[in-house]
């Protein structure tokens, strides 16, 4: 504890918490399965449909899913919220909304008001001006009222009216929808039902550790509004993440389920699958059999530089090499072009280096592949260093590797009858592999044929 | 450990993590119960008890927010730093000392109060409540830092009024 303030914070926290004892909870035991509502996310339940819908005909495929259809419709709720709340607040501009919560046919002004909070965490207020007449308000925890999205509209219980969809904050990198239904004049939030836990979010979803890479793998989650519906979507596989970069193909298919409102609660249908480019940043269907996209793996990158040679490096920051002789040495210098560079030494063996520099592999520095064996192939990368000099890291492993013209280093590794394709990455000190799933190859290992198996 | 076992060792705990978040036992036991019952509904279950620790506790989290969002929405007329400590567990009364801390944890922003809850009552690495939170360790870090200055600030401004 460094400092009296975190002593003080410490003490008073477990005197707070030190006045519930055992004694003080109610005698509320483990509490019973939850007997409604899909008890697993859809994407497992539509895989496992998958599978056994392909052992053959004739066979019934038990329904995996729960049917929301057959709960008993969920009571309908309306809190209390005083009409006079955060009139006051600080107006949020550019909220632009296209939504008619009250089903004439003709779109509803929307106005926020953030509650003046010195963090941006206060609440928001709704204040809609009914395009038919009369108004309407609701009082939502955003997260923050530093941003604003604009308000979307969806009917989400098919009686005409929108409801109001808001975009919510759930961490760094996630949002979900908060979805509003309008009773009696006032928004209320409704949400998915206790124990339904299929994702409606966007954002990485986390799904375990890849037991041979070591790395966190993450799947894919989306939610949008279009023509009226709410939808989200998960990947069908966990992509792998490693720091700041996470490594999803594209497209990639992903499962995706409609949200309707009942009651109180929103319920989810499966849909169709899509297959998602978020370079093309669209969603279409996926065409029969379709499969995660590959990675450009070709062309490879071929031009290399030897002893005596300079070169301007194509990709990645500006760079020049020059591989000189130093007394039956290669030395190479890399840097800024006009810069001395620094200098590598290397004994023993010809140095080349590729005029392609590999800026997928160290996105954030002045780096160079080399072959030192002459085959054409990179053995390790240079990265000129922030204090001086060049640090060699060499590759990971012994699968063949090839440099493209992107400037990424891919890999193939047999095992067990499969192709795994990897990928270089520096991971501080030291380059890794990134595993990029399973490929099929033709006999010749040309790769330029590779496909997903 | 089983359910049961989990649930036998760690309810009290998870209960004054809620308190601590929301600030009335009532709810804390709500967002306690809820946690457990998603826990249970849970096809997988999760075998490694600090796998599933860490899951109550993220759930713990995640469920007071909801309480403190629905407290905030439907009974907004009661703002966050008027509720002080309640205290139902009338058995024991708060320090002078204690309570100016509190009423200042109170004032600050909700993830500023999640972070210090977790590093000085929970006690967790930087690692674990960013896990729990969902954000990164930086903004772990920074965040606890600057609630630590916020909640020194606030502590100031009350002893001068």
């Amino acid at each position: 504890m460094s400092s009296d303030l975190e002593k003080r914070l410490a003490d008073a926290l477990e005197a707070r918490a030190s006045q519930v004892g055992p004694e003080h909870l109610s005698p509320r035991g483990l509490p019973a399965p939850e007997r409604r509502g899909p008890a697993r996310p859809v994407w497992v339940g539509l895989a496992a449909a998958a599978c056994l819908a392909a052992v053959g005909a004739g066979v019934v495929v038990p329904r995996l899913l729960a049917d929301p259809d057959s709960a008993a419709p969920p009571a309908v709720s309306r809190p209390d919220v005083p009409s006079d709340v955060g009139r006051d607040w600080t107006p949020i501009d550019g909220v632009r909304s296209e939504l008619d919560l009250d089903g004439d046919g003709e779109s509803d002004a929307v106005e926020l008001r953030g509650e003046p909070d010195p963090g941006y965490e206060g609440r928001t207020r709704l204040d809609v001006d009914l395009s038919g007449g009369g108004t309407a308000y609701g009082v939502v925890d955003l997260g923050s009222t530093l941003t604003s999205y604009s308000p979307q509209g969806a009917d989400l219980d098919g009686d005409g009216t929108d409801e109001m969809v808001l975009t919510l904050d759930v961490a760094e990198t996630s949002t979900r929808p908060l979805v509003l239904d309008l009773r009696d004049g006032v928004l209320v939030e409704v949400e998915q039902p206790l124990g339904d836990r299929t994702p409606l979010t966007a954002g990485p979803l986390q799904a375990g550790v890849d037991p041979d890479s070591g790395l966190v793998e993450q799947r894919v989650t989306d939610w949008w509004v279009a023509d009226g519906t709410l939808r989200s979507s998960v990947s069908e596989t966990a992509y792998p993440a490693l720091g700041m970069s996470w490594f999803v193909p594209d497209p990639y298919v992903a499962q995706v389920v409609t949200w309707r409102l009942d009651g109180d609660v929103l319920l989810s249908r499966p849909a169709d699958d899509v297959c998602v480019s978020r370079l093309d940043d669209e969603r279409r269907p996926c065409g029969p059999g379709e499969q995660d996209g590959l990675p450009d793996l070709t062309p490879a990158a071929g031009d290399l530089v030897a002893t005596g040679q300079t070169a301007d490096l194509e990709g990645g920051l500006p760079s020049r090499v020059r591989v000189v002789d130093a007394g039956g040495r290669d030395r190479v210098l890399l840097g800024a072009p006009g810069e001395p560079g620094s200098g590598f030494e290397r004994t023993g063996t010809r140095l080349r280096i590729f005029t392609t520099a590999p800026s997928a592999v160290v996105v954030d520095a002045v780096t160079a592949a080399y072959d030192s064996d002459a085959d054409d192939r990179p053995d390790g990368v240079l990265v000129e260093s922030e204090v001086g000099g060049i640090s060699v890291l060499a590759a990971p492993d012994d699968d063949p590797a090839w440099l493209t013209a992107g400037g990424e280093v891919y890999t193939t590794s047999a095992a067990s009858g499969r192709v795994g394709l990897g990928q270089w990455v520096r991971d501080g000190d030291e380059l890794v592999v990134v595993p990029l799933g399973t490929v099929c190859l033709p006999d010749d290992g040309d790769v330029t044929a590779a496909e997903r198996c | 450990m089983g359910l049961d076992e989990l649930y036998a060792t760690h309810r009290l705990s998870l209960v004054r993590l809620a308190l601590l978040l929301v600030d009335d036992v009532a709810s804390a036991e709500d967002v306690v119960h809820d946690a457990f019952a998603r826990m249970v509904a849970r096809r997988t279950p999760l075998r490694d008890p600090h796998a599933a620790l860490a899951y109550l506790r993220t759930s713990v989290v995640n469920g007071s927010r909801s309480a403190l969002r629905r407290r905030r929405t439907a009974r907004a007329y009661a703002p966050p730093a008027d509720v002080g400590p309640a205290s139902p567990e009338d058995t024991a009364v708060l320090a002078e000392e204690h309570r100016a801390v509190l009423d200042g944890l109170a004032r600050l922003g909700r993830r500023q109060r999640e972070v210090l809850v977790l590093r000085y009552w929970s006690g967790l690495s930087e690692a674990d409540i960013a896990a729990t939170l969902g954000i990164s360790r930086g903004t772990v870090k920074s965040t606890a830092s600057r609630a630590l200055g916020a909640l020194e600030r606030v502590m100031t401004q009350e002893e001068q009024a």
